[in-house]
């Protein structure tokens, strides 16, 4: 991500607006130990007495970045009580990243944040419809095509090595 | 005028800024490439 996500101009501005950005190596101890961390790369969203609020676990390409830190937002917004701005970075995320793979979990928690802080089930309905209508999945063959690719490169090489190409 | 990332290294240099700045902590796990 370092060589493509991260220099991405709005991914850059994004996050030097709304976080503290805090780079560690994997094998880091304690805080690989803290947070048991398995692999990298690995993103967690942190408030800032230190508490975990979202993380996300392998490569994120750039149209994804920008909707992934705001899920997090919005979540760390839930767990703190502020459905309102909770709301309101779903609602981006829905009206902005629309085609992202965040957008249907979006969608939901949306629904469900919307009736937990109204005991509006309507906001449910709608979140079910949108959710209906709107969104096909595809995100953990997004993530995990990196190492796919990484994968058959290594296998590429195997058999060179040894003739059988 | 360039834009890049200034990670922190410290958490704890990373949470005060946090509490400073009303901001959230974005900690990055990485293994180098």
């Amino acid at each position: 991500m370092d060589a493509v996500t991260y220099p991405d101009k709005n991914v850059t501005e994004f996050i030097k607006q709304n976080f503290i950005p805090l780079r560690v190596l994997t094998d880091s101890i304690p805080l690989s130990t803290d947070f048991n961390v398995q692999g990298a790369p690995t993103l967690i969203l942190l408030d800032k007495s230190g508490k975990e609020h979202y993380r996300a676990v392998g490569f994120i390409p750039i149209e994804e970045m920008i909707p992934l830190l705001l899920f997090g937002i919005a979540k760390t917004y839930f767990d703190l009580n502020q459905f309102d701005q909770a709301i309101q970075k779903l609602d981006v995320i829905i009206s902005e990243h629309p085609k992202s793979y965040t957008a249907p979990e979006a969608t939901y928690l949306w629904g469900v944040y919307g009736y937990k802080s109204t005991h509006d089930r309507r906001h449910l309905r709608q979140a079910y419809e949108k959710l209906r209508h709107g969104y096909k999945h595809k995100v953990w063959t997004i993530r995990i095509l990196p190492l796919v690719k990484s994968i058959i490169t290594l296998l590429v090489s195997y058999l060179w090595k040894r003739n059988y190409l | 005028m360039e834009s890049i990332i200034k990670w922190e290294t410290d958490i704890d240099v990373a949470l005060s800024m946090a509490q400073n700045q009303q901001k959230s902590v974005l900690l990055y796990f990485f293994n180098p490439e």
